[in-house]
């Protein structure tokens, strides 16, 4: 799933289970998304990619280049800048980095599918998908 | 001297002096001497032997109290003055049984 | 005989003729010798001049003395006494002389001072006597009483103290050894200071504390001190002036000591008219207490940023597989409802059964963290027991392997194991399993896509089992570090863990009775060697 080509969200996540998690759950979803291991790796595939994804889901720690990093590398490339950011992250200080780091959105883990989802779907342009039956 | 003998007590003195005509003496010694010390012997004694409870003595040092020596111009220790009953007499020298009786006017003894 | 001689009365002429007599009388007693001594009232005073040889010298040496001293005849008739008698019994000098000193006494004390008196014939005799004072109040005295013999005649000599006194000086003198103890013994610097400020007394802490002897010299001198809390002023001045100072923080500068926290207490000295008369400057060296003090601030400080750290890390830790087992269960879930209103596919079984399989890798993720957290907790509040059974290393080493073998693979890790023998020992199965697990994973995370080597040692007495890999390396100065309790040598933003896993092992290892160590250098990968001996205590 690595090959940028016209994947429409960027999953940058170190922890290995959680980022194939939520990439095949968007595979579920019928959502084109890749994902990377840590924020160097990230935006190399961007820099490759022919076109830029609509959205990227951001974990903050991780090795090498962490998120807070990844996004200050970002914003300084006009290419990049203005790609939508949706943070996600266990650390209870994240939310407060949110507005530092000017992000669009907040995932706080453990993530609950459907607001992942929800999430995605404001980026995508896709309708929000409907609740399964029995859930709020 | 008769060792079982004792001065009588001033408390006696006091108490007798009230009834009687008061005699007041005054006794200057100079300091320790064996003259000093007869005549404080001899002036106490006569004044138990005749006065008993109706005198007042004072003996006063010249070397310890000089202030007090001066008010009655002494010239010479020891001298006895007698204060009352009036008049005024001094005596000078051995205050002697004899003199002394003399010299203050007591009741003569009968020889 | 004139008329005028005839005017005169007869009290008149009687009293001339008494004052001829009288002067008459005078003049044959200076002659004949009746009198000792002549006096002169001159300008400069009174001029006694002595006819009888009375010694000067005891008589002025009498006069001076500070006991009481008297001449008596034997029935008790003060011929002569001193001021000091006088004074002593409060009464006039020229009342004493002359009297009888039963006088002197209280009623009940009277037949004892005759008997005193009677007894002093043949010894000297002394003893303990009440006097009466003028006023009344009883005196204590000590009596002594001698006779002398002169010119034939015989005469006692008494001496009296005034116990009263000599009270007052024993309790002058027992306060002083008082007071000497208490200075010789304190703990703290106490120094006395006359109303000048220069002190007269120190205790020895004092001298200790600044250095020197500080006798003599102003208190500001061989005390600089430097109230913490006030604009700076002279703690003697202020005490001299009446103010009392209270257990106050200050620093102490002495020349000859050492720089000392101090607290400081003073206050002023009275005298018997209520005036001030000194002061009393006590200071308390706290320096070693303030040093103990910071430094167990200091390792609070540090206990609580490390579980600060431990919590913040140990909650983004054990959210991570949460995350991935709650996406996972919902996604499986929403895969299997959907798999309800269509026709099973076989794709969406092998889906089905690959989420679930990874949901209970993630469960088993977290069951790992949470044993590590309980761990520490046994560890740390002693219920560490081992279950010591006969246990073969390898066998440990390759179970190991098996389980974890996926993960070596995932990160591109080879493990060789090389095995120099059976190496068979008494330790705690399970415990040893977690030591191994922690060793390698540790290789594996920190030593990805290079390839690990295990190997295992017997020897006589001690078995060793070392894992090495090909990673980061540790520096020198973290090989301490990192077997401390939620210590990691790289930040913690950069690798997940919580920082548990050498310290649990290093504790296991002790608890065996044996070690690991590491050997290390950044870029060259590390070393770490577990030591065990093969019987454990």
């Amino acid at each position: 799933m690595n090959s940028p080509g016209r994947a429409r969200v960027l999953v940058v996540e170190d922890d290995q289970d959680v980022r194939e998690t939520i990439l095949d759950l968007l595979d579920d979803e019928g959502v084109l998304a890749v994902g990377a291991a840590d924020g160097g790796e990230a935006l190399r595939l961007l820099r490759v990619a022919e076109v830029k994804p609509e959205v990227i889901l951001l974990d903050l720690m991780m090795p090498a280049v962490n998120g807070a990093e990844f996004r200050q590398l970002q914003l300084e490339d006009p290419a990049l800048a203005s790609i939508p950011v949706v943070i996600i992250s266990a650390d209870v200080t994240a939310e407060a980095a949110c507005a530092e780091l000017g992000a669009d959105g907040f995932l706080k883990k453990p993530v609950k599918l459907r607001a992942l989802l929800e999430q995605v779907a404001r980026f995508t342009g896709g309708a929000a998908p409907p609740p399964p039956p029995g859930h709020a | 001297m008769n060792a079982a003998r004792r001065p009588p007590s001033r408390q006696d003195t006091r108490q007798v002096r009230r009834s009687q005509p008061r005699w007041v003496l005054r006794l200057y010694v100079a300091g320790m001497t064996t003259t000093s010390a007869r005549a404080v012997e001899r002036v106490r004694r006569l004044c138990d032997e005749h006065l008993a409870g109706r005198y007042e003595l004072e003996v006063i040092d010249i070397y310890q109290l000089p202030a007090l020596a001066r008010g009655h111009q002494i010239i010479a220790t020891p001298t006895l003055i007698r204060l009352l009953p009036d008049p005024l007499r001094r005596y000078i020298g051995d205050l002697s049984d004899e003199k002394l009786v003399f010299g203050l006017d007591l009741r003569r003894k009968k020889p | 005989m004139t008329a005028r001689t005839r005017q005169r009365q007869p009290s008149e002429i009687e009293a001339l003729r008494l004052r001829l007599v009288e002067a008459e009388q005078t003049l044959a007693a200076i002659r004949t010798g009746e009198v000792d001594s002549l006096v002169v009232d001159g300008p400069g005073g009174l001029r006694v001049y002595t006819l009888e040889g009375a010694s000067n010298t005891y008589r002025v040496l009498i006069e001076a003395i500070s006991e009481g001293a008297a001449t008596l005849t034997l029935e008790g008739l003060i011929l002569y006494s001193n001021g000091r008698f006088a004074r002593m019994l409060d009464r006039p000098l020229q009342r004493v002389m002359g009297a009888s000193i039963l006088d002197l006494v209280p009623e009940r004390a009277r037949s004892d001072l005759d008997a005193m008196l009677r007894s002093a014939l043949e010894k000297e005799s002394r003893g303990e006597l009440p006097m009466l004072a003028g006023n009344g109040e009883e005196v204590p005295a000590y009596l002594s009483v001698s006779s002398i013999h002169e010119d034939g005649r015989s005469a006692l000599c008494l001496v009296a103290t005034d116990l009263r006194e000599q009270k007052r000086n024993e309790d002058i003198v027992a306060a002083e050894k008082l007071a000497r103890s208490v200075l010789e013994q304190a703990a703290e610097a106490i120094v006395v200071c006359d109303a000048q400020g220069v002190i007269i007394r120190a205790s020895a802490a004092a001298a200790e504390l600044c250095g020197c002897n500080s006798l003599r010299m102003p208190f500001a001198q061989a005390f600089p001190v430097a109230l913490v809390a006030a604009e700076p002023r002279s703690v003697a001045a202020a005490a001299l002036g009446g103010e009392v100072i209270k257990a106050a923080p200050a620093t102490l500068r002495a020349a000859g000591g050492r720089a000392a926290e101090v607290l400081v207490s003073a206050g002023p000295l009275h005298g018997a008219a209520g005036s001030v008369i000194g002061c009393v400057i006590t200071l308390v060296d706290v320096t070693q207490a303030r040093r103990a003090q910071a430094e167990a601030e200091g390792a609070l400080r540090e206990a609580i940023t490390l579980r600060d750290q431990f919590l913040s890390v140990a909650s983004h830790e054990l959210r991570t597989p949460l995350t991935a087992l709650s996406l996972q269960l919902e996604g499986l879930e929403r895969l299997l409802i959907r798999e309800r209103e269509k026709e099973a596919e076989e794709n969406g079984g092998d889906r089905a059964l690959g989420k679930a399989r990874s949901a209970i890798k993630q469960t088993d993720r977290l069951g790992l963290l949470v044993e590590g957290l309980l761990n520490v907790s046994r560890i740390v509040s002693g219920q560490f027991e081992l279950q010591l059974e006969e246990v073969d290393l390898m066998d440990v080493v390759r179970e190991t392997l098996e389980r974890i073998g996926d993960l070596a693979h995932r990160a591109g890790c080879e493990v060789r194991l090389t095995a120099g023998g059976p190496a068979r020992g008494r330790w705690d199965r399970s415990r040893l399993e977690q030591v191994v697990t922690n060793l390698l994973t540790n290789a594996i995370k920190y030593g990805a896509g290079s390839p690990i080597d295990v190997g295992v040692e017997p020897g006589e007495t001690e078995m060793v089992l070392s894992i090495r890999d090909r990673g980061i390396g540790i520096p020198e100065s973290d090989h301490q570090r990192i077997f401390e309790r939620f210590e990691r040598a790289v930040p913690s933003s950069h690798y997940g863990g919580l920082g548990l896993g050498l310290y649990i092992s290093r504790e296991i290892a002790r608890a065996h009775g044996g070690s690991i160590e590491v050997q290390s250098e950044p870029g060259q990968g590390a070393t770490f060697r577990l030591r065990l001996p093969r019987e454990s205590s």
